[in-house]
């Protein structure tokens, strides 16, 4: 019985302890003319996020840089790098290419300028 | 479903909304304690967290961490579309035992604070002799 039971919850701790891919947290904020974007990226360096932008999607990824063999011992391990990507709709039209992304204390920020649809008259035939 | 009546599911259902709350207003402070032969590595995560709000302290065997809330900014003409990133803030404390409170080092780094809280090292007996008088 007791062995049935050590076997069963071993097999629940790899279920949870297998590489799950955690979710990056984000803000997304709107103003009449950008975007602003935050994502927590704690201890990732700028080097390791990629940030990409198709068919209205922002798609930030990161690479996890945490493979190298730690020799010491985990008392408490509750931290990650291992993100999934995270894909964001935009719904205006944004200037990808000129947007403008930074990491400050660990926080990745991206600002997009929206495209305005530029006003024209119609000249009636 | 004997034991539920109305009352007590709709309070159960309050409770775990406020609880979702709250958990909404203050973050988790995510942490690694880590150890080897000489030391203790204490890793946490403060994304967007300035150093002067973080206060540290060794007492007794334990590591404490104060993290101060920092007041929110609030623009006009904004509007968030997405929110899931919450200010980080808070105390946690870890038990370690025996340091050397001296040698303790910390540094905030990329939005990680790292500790480094040195075993006490054993100091060893030299031999002495001793005189008889």
């Amino acid at each position: 019985m007791m062995n049935e039971l050590t076997e069963l919850f071993d097999e629940l701790n790899t279920m949870f302890n297998t590489n799950v891919k955690r979710n990056m947290l984000a803000d997304m904020i709107e103003t009449k003319d950008e975007y602003k974007i935050l994502v927590d990226v704690c201890g990732i360096a700028k080097e390791n996020i990629n940030i990409s932008y198709e068919d209205k999607y922002l798609t930030i990824s990161v690479n996890d840089a945490t493979k190298e063999e730690n020799k010491d011992k985990y008392l408490v391990h509750e931290r990650t790098t291992n993100y999934a990507p995270k894909k964001i709709y935009i719904k205006n039209d944004v200037d990808f290419a000129g947007a403008k992304a930074k990491v400050v204390d660990g926080v990745l920020s991206i600002t997009l300028k929206k495209i305005m649809p530029k006003s024209a008259s119609i000249i009636i035939e | 479903m004997l034991y539920f009546n109305n009352k007590n599911l709709s309070d159960l259902f309050d409770d775990f909304v406020s609880g979702a709350k709250n958990a909404y207003e203050g973050a988790l402070i995510e942490a690694d304690v880590m150890e080897n032969d000489k030391a203790y590595l204490v890793s946490v995560n403060l994304p967007g967290v300035a150093k002067e709000n973080v206060s540290i302290d060794f007492k007794d065997g334990t590591l404490s961490l104060d993290v101060k809330k920092e007041d929110e900014k609030k623009e006009e003409n904004t509007k968030y579309v997405i929110r899931e990133r919450s200010n980080v803030y808070g105390k946690r404390s870890f038990y370690l035992g025996e340091c050397q409170s001296e040698g303790i080092k910390a540094k905030l780094e990329n939005g990680v604070l790292n500790v480094v809280i040195p075993k006490k090292v054993e100091t060893q007996s030299e031999a002495q002799s001793i005189s008889i008088e």
